[in-house]
């Protein structure tokens, strides 16, 4: 075959992959609806693979046949590259449409984002992903990519401004307490969005350059790289926990503890090494005790610590023992002789992310006001089976609409203290069955995340006008 | 040492960026037109390229993203020298000789030639990491 009918073959074989991403983007099943967002950046994709089609269209008959085929070629394959990355997005995107996600907590918790300075009009598309782990898509990473692409073929679209893409674990659509990691996620988009690691590299540096002063003359390029990397990643990590506790309150912690099963440290028997692993940081996030040691230092800032009765649940006993470790109990074994230092220098940022935190949240309200004036009703409406949608205070019998961070918090807090005293009010129900304890916990979630659809109703929130 | 989860984009993202510098240096070679942000581009590798150097003593802070300087990157731009047997002197050389206006054309083109290689080499090992990690199992 002909060198010119080889690139023809390969150009067509590309063409055809970009056009059935089109394809899934623009076919989507009938009678499915989206969030504004996820319609965008759908249309966005379609857009983009127009563009692409229509240079590669050209292409074949371009590229020359002499010496430098070679450095034309090439370009076919990074192209391809391009839309292995971007193909990934597509499919769980159309999946996730809002019939299989938590839409009225989503739309709850963007309308919060968007009192953030800086962020009145940010958008996030949701995709279903297969890990039960939440993951949010770099969106400085996709628009640099967008921007790459765009760079390398004529005319492209440009890539909608403010738009987040933010992945859930597909059977979670119903879950209300599982969800509540969804703001750690936003709080990705917020730290790409603001360039808080632009930031904080001089403050990376400066702690390396410090923790690793009688090695600099014999450090490789490469492994400096290395920790500066990693030092960026768990400085990303814990910023967006404790941007999520601004964001949502405490119940962003009890989610946190839930996924990682970190009620496993507790116990009575000692010497077990129970804490061991959990003491260790890994290679892309800090030691699950550190940051939920961090959640309690916040906590206690923000005053939501006086509101927690830590005899009640044992997820709280998590928060207490968390708070009680040194930071000499942290290590870092997979860096090997580089993980001590690499703990040293993170130590001595950690200040910084806070500051960071607070800059980004300036003015947002915590809740806490709302949460404590109005827990104690809402958590007795859901002990009798009734949405805590509108609630008749008694002190001056106004009727209130429990907001998100009020709602979210009373009915976390009930599910962990409270749970077998709405189970004992119904007849033939047994709290110590697991059964009915997982059948009216999914009830409660229903309950919670009607009364956070009806306060957007009820106070005409436009959060989900995007 | 070991990759990241964002191993991946990083991989690509280095493959875009010479991909756009190949494109951008062949038309200069072949109609001696110059891209307005050439100079940025190449400057912004040059730095990437003096991050590799042994001879850096001290963790620099790296505001100006995206520069490459992830560990990822590190080690590609590094084997990217290495295969072309070149040290990152002459590479750097390579890069600011394409826009030394004090030198004539043929020499700049010569220079621009080099560079091409070079990006070629580091897009095609991008790549290659890039469909690496796209294939891999994940455990």
């Amino acid at each position: 075959m002909a060198v010119a009918d080889e690139v023809r073959h390969d150009t067509a074989s590309l063409y055809r992959f970009v056009a059935s991403v089109c394809a899934i983007c623009d076919q989507r099943e009938a009678g499915r609806c989206y969030l504004p967002a996820s319609d965008i950046f759908l249309k966005y994709i379609s857009h983009l693979g127009k563009r692409t089609k229509e240079f590669l269209e050209i292409f074949a008959d371009s590229i020359p046949t002499g010496p430098t085929y070679n450095l034309h070629r090439q370009k076919l394959w990074t192209l391809r590259s391009s839309w292995y990355e971007l193909h990934q997005y597509v499919k769980p995107t159309t999946d996730a449409h809002t019939l299989s996600l938590p839409a009225p907590l989503i739309e709850g918790l963007i309308a919060r984002f968007r009192n953030l300075p800086g962020f009145p009009d940010t958008r996030f598309a949701i995709f279903h992903i297969e890990k039960l782990n939440y993951l949010q898509v770099v969106a400085s990473g996709i628009r640099e990519l967008a921007q790459q692409i765009a760079s390398i073929i004529p005319n492209p679209p440009p890539l909608p401004p403010n738009l987040g893409l933010i992945g859930i674990p597909y059977s979670q659509s119903s879950s209300v307490f599982l969800n509540c990691l969804i703001p750690h996620e936003m709080g990705h988009f917020a730290y790409g969005e603001k360039a808080v690691g632009s930031a904080l590299a001089p403050n990376i540096s400066s702690s390396l350059n410090r923790a690793f002063s009688s090695q600099l003359g014999t450090l490789q390029p490469w492994q400096m790289a290395w920790l500066t990397d990693l030092l960026h990643s768990w400085a990303e990590e814990i910023f967006c926990d404790l941007f999520a506790i601004h964001l949502i309150g405490p119940c962003y912690s009890y989610a946190s503890i839930e996924i990682a099963d970190l009620t496993n440290v507790l116990g009575n028997t000692s010497g077990l090494g129970r804490l061991a692993a959990s003491c260790e940081f890994s290679l892309t996030h800090p030691a699950f005790l550190f940051r939920i040691k961090q959640h309690a230092l916040l906590l206690k800032t923000l005053g939501w610590w006086s509101e927690i009765d830590f005899a009640k649940s044992h997820y709280y006993r998590v928060l207490e023992l968390s708070d009680a470790q040194a930071d000499s109990v942290f290590t870092f074994p997979r860096g090997q002789s580089l993980g001590g230092g690499a703990l040293d220098a993170f130590f001595e940022v950690v200040p910084m992310i806070k500051e960071k935190v607070a800059n980004t949240v300036l003015g947002l309200d915590s809740g806490l006001t709302e949460y404590k004036s109005l827990s104690r009703l809402v958590k007795e409406y859901l002990k009798n089976g009734v949405v805590p949608s509108t609630i008749l205070h008694p002190t001056d019998s106004t009727t209130r609409f429990p907001n998100l961070v009020a709602i979210m918090n009373s009915g976390y807090t009930f599910y962990l203290e409270s749970l077998d005293s709405l189970i004992l009010g119904i007849k033939n129900q047994d709290p110590s069955s697991i059964k009915d304890r997982q059948s009216w916990t999914e009830k409660l979630e229903m309950w919670i995340m009607k009364a956070i659809e009806d306060h957007a109703l009820l106070t005409g929130q436009k959060a989900g006008q995007q | 040492m070991f990759p990241t989860t964002g191993a991946r984009s990083r991989y690509l993202a280095l493959a875009l960026a010479s991909r756009k510098l190949i494109d951008s240096l062949l038309l200069f070679v072949e109609t001696s037109q110059q891209d307005p942000q050439l100079a940025a581009a190449l400057a912004q590798f040059t730095r990437s390229v003096e991050i590799t150097r042994a001879g850096s003593n001290l963790f620099a802070a790296a505001p100006g993203q995206p520069s490459f300087s992830h560990y990822e990157q590190v080690l590609i731009l590094r084997e990217a020298m290495e295969s072309l047997r070149e040290n990152d002197r002459d590479v750097v050389a390579s890069l600011s000789g394409v826009l030394d206006e004090a030198s004539d054309i043929k020499k700049r083109k010569d220079s621009a030639n080099k560079a091409i290689e070079f990006f070629y080499a580091l897009e095609n090992r991008a790549l290659n990491n890039y469909n690496q990690q796209i294939g891999a199992r994940e455990n």
